[in-house]
């Protein structure tokens, strides 16, 4: 993604969350976002992992595995530069040597960035528990206002994490939290559900072939709030998204999806993958042609979700299915072309 | 009129008033004389003494008050209140037992919180006495606040000295009370409290009222009969006796004596609802609701200030399906008494019906909470169906009326439907045309097997209309339970550790007393054996003289006649003959398990495990050599040979572990909770890979105890891998009588009702699987489009389709469904 790129998909901030103001303004980017979306390929990419004090071995371990596992699909999957650093042996000076590291590196398209482990707030400042002085926000904030322009995608999977949102978020910026705000004390299991939702079909909510950042909050969202019923537990975790500093998902009632399903197009965290894209398939001038063909279609089909609510249902459903039916029918021709 | 004014002219044309006696109080003597004469039901000489006596006294105008409401005059009762607040409020009442009448005043004209801050300035006016503590928790009981009640009460009885002047009650009068309050809130101890007050006061006349009132509920016509006539010896006149005199001979069926008793009553006062009340309480404790109801009717008509009685009338309305016209009672019964809980609670019950969903059958209107009626319809619907025309296909009886089927998935809900109707089930109920039950949502999961509770509330519907409500209820629990146990393998409760420990121990009822076990039981323990003896006893009579006769009881029970009588007519034996039959069978049953379930002095109760292996710490191989000691001994203990096995799977000696758990299975194969030998094999075989035994140890655990959710998870998934969808999805279709909400249970079902071309079980898995909000919605859409397509239903599998692309519009095979679709 060049300078240009980046500029044009930077939206305003909208200081008022009111649904009918940001479908508005999603809207008039919604073509922008889905060539985005299409040409998502970054080679400028870092991800760095940090992984906390355990406490009792069990954390410990999981901490260990969940940021291995996300050190290989970021490496592996995705050929991505990646920064591992362990928190029981290194301390603050070295994850602050990191930082500096990555932001002076140079323009960055994507910064991922996963904090695991435990984490406390104190009234003041969030701390994540690492070997030594903790981490802090400020430390976090200050690396991630340091980079300018790169598209950062922050995964706090931490105990009271939840305070980090209001934080950190800021346009071109997705946080996701563990928890809903500082007292969620417990250890968080979301990142288990996190890593599983990478190589599961069902977390591919809209079956594109490729999981999401969205979805994969989305799937572990949901997964952790059926673990802790079929324990019969109270859930002590609630994670968070934060999008673009525009879109909160995961406050108690939140229906914003449900209501305009439209907006999920919309989202950062939509168009940021946790796979690689698919090859093109297409070796034929006439299939290269109808795939053009095939993403206009699907801005239609995306445009016309986006007015759902201002639309009758039959009128609604039935330009839904004179394009879907418009897709299907290319998708078959391109198949036959090839 | 004033009420100061009134009282004036009353005592001033009372012959021999004295203007000198103003200001004076009665004298003890007095006050004691009158309470004699009026203990004595010589109430017309006490009525003359007392408006001879002195104008302001407080224990006057109290006994006259009492008077006047013996005989209802109301506005006299009004005047005498009024003119003890007067006195109150004058401050002519000094010390704490005369403000207490000012209290007691209030009391009586309604002024509840009033009567209770005045017996609170009573109480900080010392020496208090135990006349104020009882009056005080009257007022409590009165406003059914039992427990407060109770504590006051249990202070009247500290009080260590008694009062030297004069006081309405003494400590006799606290130990009715308490029992009064004990008995409110179903506690134990009433009888020993009695016992106390007529030891304390052998001719304690409310103590009397009550050992009867105690002795019909237990049908014990001559113990009642015993106390009414010792109590009608000392006072011929005191009408709450007549009053449990006249519900005797009612409960009897002696219609003539009724009649009489009836005419003295309303003689003495002819505003007495008192009467009609409590035949309505004896008509619901016997749950003859329709009968209770016209009883409550009968007293409002006689007193149509009598809140209790409608507040009892709206419920039991409510009880028999007249939800209507029982909601614009309860409204009334509130206005008049906002104190009373069951009022409140229900009329906060009929609100929270707004949130239920109603279903139509044609026996049947089942209400669902809209927040799980989508999940529980297509079960509940199905089951409650099912088992109703079963049970009255088999008992060859067809219920006219329509019932109501309530599923609460706030189990508080439940206990407030359910309020005041002791020895219930702690999870269904059914009473009136009311059948209610906690929703699964309402009870911890692994705990609730809410199909075999429904099919249990069934069982009831059909008895209950047989002998038109008449049925006992050891005998319509008892056939609940065995019906509950023929629905389904494993469904019920099956034999356990306790029921033995208590047969052996000899706690179980005769057969003839065992309706005591269920509506006066001494404890819970004694409840759950009561269920689970009734259950057995049904099972015998069905082995020894078949359902045909045990529905002829139900038909001679519904005649009226007593158990006794139904005993001889129809089984042409007695009670005590058929109790003897059953105890020989159960002996033979139960005797060679009591040696198989001891408890051994080497194997102390900690080391049974309860739930899973246990043991594994450093002590384990000293107690797994003497265990094995004992078990030289012992080889058919089966705690023995389970302890081992457990103890010897945890130290990673499965194999050896394997002879000592099947030995134990063997023994006692009842015993299947999640520390028994079926779990621990299933475990074993899962281990040691064999995983035909662990399918067929895991079939067998749940045919014993289909109640955890993880066997029937775990058995489905090792009958899928071996490619056995059909009995996968048995045991599936099993666990939404246990967790319905669990949405991959439906998607998987789904599947395989989609793959084995079971379009029409298929649609119904995936709109379940739809209303549980998952995460995957496009593709349960395309299978829902797929089943209807295949059902030749083009239009919702096209709109199905649609859904699915809505949310995918890359999913290709809906793209080519919905292709195809089209072109049709």
């Amino acid at each position: 993604m060049n300078a240009r790129g980046r500029k044009e998909v930077m939206i305003h901030n909208l200081t008022c969350a009111d649904t009918r103001t940001l479908i508005l303004s999603l809207l008039s980017t919604l073509a922008l976002f889905s060539s985005l979306a299409a040409t998502q390929a970054t080679d400028n990419r870092v991800c760095l992992v940090v992984t906390g004090l355990g406490g009792l071995p069990q954390y410990e371990e999981n901490f260990l595995n969940w940021g291995n596992d996300t050190q290989t699909i970021f490496e592996d999957r995705l050929g991505s530069k990646v920064y591992y650093l362990d928190g029981r042996v290194q301390k603050k000076a070295d994850i602050l040597n990191v930082f500096n590291e990555i932001s002076s590196s140079g323009a960055l398209d994507e910064l991922w960035f996963f904090v695991i482990g435990h984490a406390s707030y104190d009234n003041l400042q969030y701390k994540f528990n690492i070997s030594g002085p903790d981490l802090t926000d400020t430390e976090i904030k200050d690396f991630l206002d340091s980079l300018g322009d790169t598209r950062v995608f922050l995964i706090a999977a931490t105990s009271a994490s939840g305070v980090l949102t209001s934080k950190l978020t800021q346009e071109n910026r997705v946080i996701i939290t563990a928890t809903k705000n500082q007292n969620e004390k417990q250890p968080p299991l979301f990142m288990s559900f996190f890593l599983e939702a990478i190589d599961s079909a069902t977390a591919d909510i809209d079956k594109n072939g490729r999981v999401s950042l969205l979805e994969a909050y989305l799937f572990s969202h949901h997964k952790i709030a059926t673990w802790f019923k079929d324990k019969g537990r109270i859930q002590t975790e609630h994670a968070l998204l934060e999008d673009n500093g525009q879109v909160r998902l995961g406050d108690k009632d939140d229906t914003l999806l449900e209501k305009n399903p439209g907006i999920a197009a919309t989202l950062l965290a939509s168009m940021a993958y946790l796979s690689p894209p698919l090859g093109s398939i297409y070796t034929s001038q006439h299939a290269q042609e109808l795939a053009l063909e095939r993403v206009r279609i699907e801005r239609e089909i995306e445009d016309l979700k986006f007015r759902k609510t201002q639309l009758s249902e039959s009128s609604y459903y039935h330009l839904l299915e004179e394009l879907l039916i418009k897709l299907a029918t290319l998708n078959q021709r391109m198949k036959e072309a090839e | 009129m004033k009420p100061l004014l009134l009282i004036f002219l009353a005592f001033s044309l009372t012959p021999g008033y004295s203007q000198e006696n103003e200001t004076d109080r009665a004298p003890k003597a007095l006050l004691t004389e009158i309470k004699q004469l009026m203990h004595h039901g010589h109430y017309e000489r006490a009525q003359e003494l007392l408006r001879n006596g002195p104008r302001n006294d407080p224990f006057i105008l109290r006994l006259l008050l009492e008077l006047a409401q013996r005989q209802g005059r109301d506005d006299e009762v009004n005047d005498y209140a009024h003119s003890l607040l007067d006195l109150y409020a004058s401050e002519q009442l000094i010390d704490s037992d005369e403000i207490v009448q000012a209290a007691y005043g209030a009391w009586k004209l309604g002024q509840f919180q009033n009567s209770n801050q005045i017996f609170i300035a009573a109480g900080k006016t010392k020496p208090t006495t135990v006349s104020m503590f009882i009056d005080w928790g009257h007022l409590y009981l009165t406003k059914y606040n039992a427990a407060e009640a109770e504590a006051i009460f249990r202070d009247a009885i500290m009080v260590e000295y008694p009062s030297l002047a004069y006081t309405r009650w003494d400590m006799d009068a606290a130990y009715v009370g308490l029992a009064q309050a004990l008995d409110a809130q179903f506690k134990t101890g009433a009888d020993e409290a009695l016992n106390k007050a007529l030891e304390l006061n052998p001719e304690n006349l409310e103590a009397r009222v009550l050992k009867a009132q105690r002795a019909l509920k237990k049908t014990r016509w001559q113990e009642a009969k015993k106390w009414l006539e010792e109590g009608l010896e000392i006072n011929p006149n005191y009408l709450p006796l007549l009053e449990v005199k006249g519900s005797s001979q009612f409960l009897q069926g002696k219609d003539s004596a009724f009649e009489k008793t009836r005419s003295k009553i309303l003689k003495i006062n002819p505003n007495n609802g008192d009467f009609f009340e409590m035949l309505g309480d004896f008509s619901v404790f016997q749950r003859h609701f329709d009968q209770a109801i016209d009883f409550f009717r009968q007293a409002l008509k006689h007193n149509p200030r009598q809140a209790s009685a409608r507040a009892s009338l709206g419920i039991n309305l409510l009880r028999m399906g007249h939800e209507e016209e029982g909601a614009k009672i309860l409204e009334v019964a509130y206005t008049q008494d906002p104190f009373n809980i069951w009022t409140v609670n229900t009329l906060r019950l009929l609100d929270s019906f707004d949130h239920f969903v109603r279903v139509e059958t044609p026996n049947l209107q089942i209400k669902l909470h809209e927040s799980e009626a989508d999940v529980l319809k297509p079960y509940a619907e199905e089951l409650a169906q099912r088992s109703l025309k079963t049970l009255q296909d088999k008992y060859n009886h067809q219920i006219s009326d329509k019932y109501i089927f309530e599923m609460y998935p706030d189990h508080a809900d439940f206990a407030v439907r359910t309020l005041g109707l002791p020895g219930l089930g702690a999870l269904g109920a059914t009473f009136g045309r009311i059948v209610a039950m906690d929703s699964p949502s309402a009870r911890p999961k692994g705990e609730f097997h809410w199909g075999s509770t429904l099919w249990h509330e069934m069982a009831h519907v059909v008895t209950l209309s047989l002998s038109n409500d008449r049925v006992p209820r050891w005998l319509t629990e008892g056939i609940s339970m065995m019906e509950e146990r023929q629905a389904g393998a494993g469904w019920g409760e099956p034999l356990t550790v306790g029921f033995v420990k208590a047969y052996e121990q000899n706690a179980l009822l005769p057969l003839a007393d065992l309706n005591l076990g269920f509506e006066q039981p001494k404890n819970r323990q004694q409840l759950t054996l009561s269920y689970f003896q009734a259950g057995w006893v049904c099972e015998f009579l069905f082995r020894r003289y078949g359902l045909e006769k045990i529905r002829s009881m139900l038909v001679a029970f519904g005649q009226e006649t007593t158990a006794e009588k139904v005993f001889q007519k129809v089984l042409q034996s007695s009670i005590e003959e058929v109790d003897e039959q059953f105890h020989k069978e159960l002996s033979a049953t139960l005797t060679p398990l009591i040696k198989r379930l001891s408890q051994l002095p080497s194997m102390p109760l900690r080391n049974i495990p309860m739930e899973g292996p246990q043991n594994t710490g450093e002590d384990s191989m000293y107690n797994l050599e003497s265990l094995e000691k004992s078990w030289q001994i012992n080889p058919d203990n089966y705690f023995l040979n389970l302890q081992l096995g457990s103890m010897l799977k945890a130290l990673g000696r499965p194999q050896e572990a394997l002879l000592y758990l099947e030995t134990a299975l063997d023994l006692f194969p009842a015993h299947a909770d999640r520390s028994s030998p079926y779990a621990l094999l299933s475990a074993i075989y899962e281990e040691l890979s064999q995983k035909d035994n662990a399918i067929e140890m895991r079939r067998r655990w749940w045919q014993a105890r289909p109640l955890y959710v993880e066997n029937a998870y775990k058995l489905s998934s090792l009958l899928i891998e071996t490619n056995q969808h059909q009995e996968a999805a048995q045991y599936l279709e099993e666990v939404m009588y246990l967790d319905p909400f669990h949405s991959e249970t439906h998607e998987r079902l789904g599947e395989i009702y989609l793959e084995s071309g079971q379009f029409k079980k298929a649609i119904r898995e995936f709109e379940v699987f739809l209303s549980l909000s998952p995460i995957d919605i496009a593709t349960a859409h395309y299978k829902m489009a797929q089943a209807f397509s295949q059902l030749g239903n083009v239009e919702s599998s096209r709109k199905h389709v649609l859904l699915s692309l809505e949310i995918a519009p890359g999913h290709e095979e809906a793209q080519e469904l919905l292709l195809k679709l089209v072109r049709k």
